[in-house]
């Protein structure tokens, strides 16, 4: 029998819409759906108009030239090339299993050079690393300061809770406590609520962030890149301004307006993960390359364990569940828990996701090992390993949309040795040992971030 | 570029805004929609030149092909997450089979006619759409903007996009 659909099943459509239905309701959603299939025409034409709007309220004009650099660049590929690949990187995994020898971010230190020193008000503090990712030196900068540098990673962490990474060779302006100027080089930069507004400006146009996370590039000849991680951003040259969502990115240069590109953040690698506050990663744990939230959530590698970094600056309003609240090895020196942190609503907090999330599937007894560790900036509050913790932790710290399984880690296995935790003394390390091939293997690092 | 190139590019200008509205309403989350388009236009090209100069209705052969590739989505574990739900894109793709019905889809390139119906709705509504649409507020937040319970803006926007669709319907209707 045909009955209209009902308000309930209205604004349950509605949550699936904008993100916030919850799993339990989308499942009687469905099961809603099922049983008067005559409300499928309706929600299949919700659908479409929603995305027609968002098309409306969004125009990209760039899709069709993306689209077509993407078949083109594509199309020279068979089927099996997939395959193919990751039959290779399998054997390659069990070649060089183990600890890798090279640390990710390490860049050597080279000189750096303040010019016109200003007497202006501290505006942020200045963090120097070195080739293994360390933090060798810190002092403040005043709005008013020019560095250079031909080489090296730096950050600037603004008083008004902004953070921003840049990849040397550089030349940049410390023009107030809430915007520089990008002469030359490559930039990371995260804005806080307390930040929005935050500007980089560049020789061919500027960038105003309006929340949360971009990237800007400035090369030899001026031309300008402007990649969105998360949120949005106001680009404008002249007259001429375009609010750029995220996964979108645009150029700019002197002989032309702004132009979309094709999203591209792989080559921002480095100072996205420091911004993030990885300073260093060995062996099979490396940094996930730069994206936006939705699509580091759904992140596959076969060779190696990722360090996925989730929400930032969450309130601590909330008591957390976690295996690991202490320096110490898991399963071993450390009890497993259920270990529960009173919340304490003066923290802020931020989180990272160590996962294995293979594209295919290996037999249990035939599992790989990885072994790796991550040195973060801030000291680690908990680590989440088993799945019920995980879970546990979804809501606060999520980035994405995680519909799979989510497993944890195995404290016992049958054909392999555990998988195990450790966490240094001085809390910012975690190293890790995970039999993995099958499933999805992660644990939730949780890090203090004031 | 070559003519069979060419001949591509406008074949993705002409239809890429009806393909991805397609590929929304089979349930795929929203931050996928683009690549998966991407992944019919690529699959569409590699067949292209055996069609060229056959092809009838190239809107439906596009819509088949990225229907089999939301199809393709549901079979691999580590891909569902592209979907929304995959229960719901189940149902929506089994409801595409067996319906002949006009296709939403087909209007909704037709951009000008779109803002057109959104400028006769109420001032209340278009508003509403904006928050949601252009600003990306949710209800909530939509609902303290405009002194509304959320589920009053909810049911708001749905009543709204219902409006859009058969506004959307009755221009194609109408002779040009």
């Amino acid at each position: 029998m045909n009955q209209e659909m009902p308000d309930s099943v209205m604004e349950m459509l509605e949550e699936l819409l904008d993100g916030s239905l919850p799993q339990e309701d989308r499942t009687r959603f469905v099961e809603l759906l099922h049983e008067h299939p005559e409300w499928l025409e309706e929600v299949s034409s919700q659908l479409a108009i929603s995305g027609a709007l968002s098309h409306w309220a969004h125009p990209d004009p760039g899709f069709v030239d993306l689209t077509w650099s993407h078949v083109s660049k594509l199309s020279g590929e068979d089927d099996q090339d997939f395959v193919r690949q990751f039959r290779m990187r399998l054997v390659k995994r069990r070649v060089v299993r183990g600890l890798a020898a090279a640390a990710v971010l390490g860049l050597a230190l080279l000189p750096w050079f303040w010019i016109r020193p200003s007497n202006g008000a501290n505006v942020a503090e200045l963090s120097l690393t070195d080739a293994e990712g360390g933090i060798v030196s810190t002092r403040h900068v005043s709005a008013g300061e020019r560095l250079k540098a031909d080489a090296g990673l730096m950050r600037l962490s603004f008083r008004n809770g902004a953070v921003v990474a840049i990849e040397a060779p550089l030349d940049l302006m410390i023009e107030s406590g809430s915007g520089l100027n990008l002469k030359r080089g490559r930039l990371n930069a995260w804005c806080p609520e307390s930040a929005h507004g935050f500007v980089v400006k560049t020789a061919t146009a500027q960038a105003t962030d309006l929340g949360t996370s971009f990237g800007v590039s400035v090369g030899d000849g001026g031309r300008s890149e402007f990649v969105v991680l998360d949120g949005l951003v106001e680009v404008s040259k002249g007259d001429e301004k375009i609010r750029l969502g995220e996964g979108a990115a645009l150029t700019a240069d002197h002989a032309q307006g702004l132009k979309s590109v094709e999203f591209d953040a792989t080559g921002f690698s480095k100072t996205w993960s420091l911004m993030q506050g990885i300073l260093s990663t060995r062996g099979a744990l490396v940094a996930a390359k730069p994206d936006t939230p939705e699509k580091l959530a759904q992140l596959e590698n076969d060779q190696h364990v990722l360090v996925v970094p989730e929400k930032r600056d969450v309130a601590f309003d909330r008591p957390i569940r976690a295996d690991v609240i202490r320096p110490g090895m898991l399963p071993g020196d450390i009890d497993g828990g259920p270990h529960v942190i009173p919340a304490n609503p003066g923290k802020r907090l931020s989180a990272f996701q160590l996962r294995y999330n293979p594209v295919g599937t290996i037999p249990e007894e035939q599992f790989l090992r990885f072994e790796g560790e991550v040195t973060l900036d801030r000291p680690i509050l908990a680590i989440q390993c088993q799945s019920g913790f995980l879970l546990g932790g979804e809501d606060m710290f999520a980035s994405g949309h995680w519909q799979g399984d989510m497993p944890g880690i195995e404290l016992t296995q049958i054909h392999n040795p555990p998988d195990n935790v450790v966490l240094s003394p001085d809390r910012r390390t975690v190293k890790i040992v995970f039999y993995a091939g099958r499933y999805t293997d992660a644990i939730r690092v949780i890090v203090e971030d004031n | 570029m070559n003519a069979r190139d060419s001949d591509f590019t406008k074949l993705i200008q002409e239809h890429h805004a009806s393909l991805r509205y397609f590929i929304q309403s089979l349930g795929v989350n929203p931050a996928w929609v683009d690549d998966v388009a991407q992944d019919a236009f690529l699959i569409a090209y590699r067949k292209w030149p055996s069609l060229e100069g056959d092809l009838e209705n190239p809107g439906a052969w596009l819509r088949s092909i990225a229907r089999n590739v939301v199809q393709n989505e549901l079979a691999k574990q580590n891909r569902r997450r592209r979907l929304m739900d995959e229960n719901l894109t189940t149902l929506l793709l089994q409801a595409g089979e067996s319906e002949s019905r006009s296709s939403t889809e087909d209007l909704m390139d037709r951009q000008e006619a779109l803002r057109k119906c959104i400028s006769k709705l109420s001032e209340r509504a278009r508003r509403i759409l904006e928050f949601r649409y252009v600003n990306d507020l949710n209800s909530g937040e939509i609902g303290s903007e405009c002194d509304m319970k959320p589920a009053a803006v909810r049911k708001l926007l749905f009543h709204s996009r219902q409006t859009l669709a058969n506004c959307l319907k009755q221009s194609l209707s109408r002779p040009a």
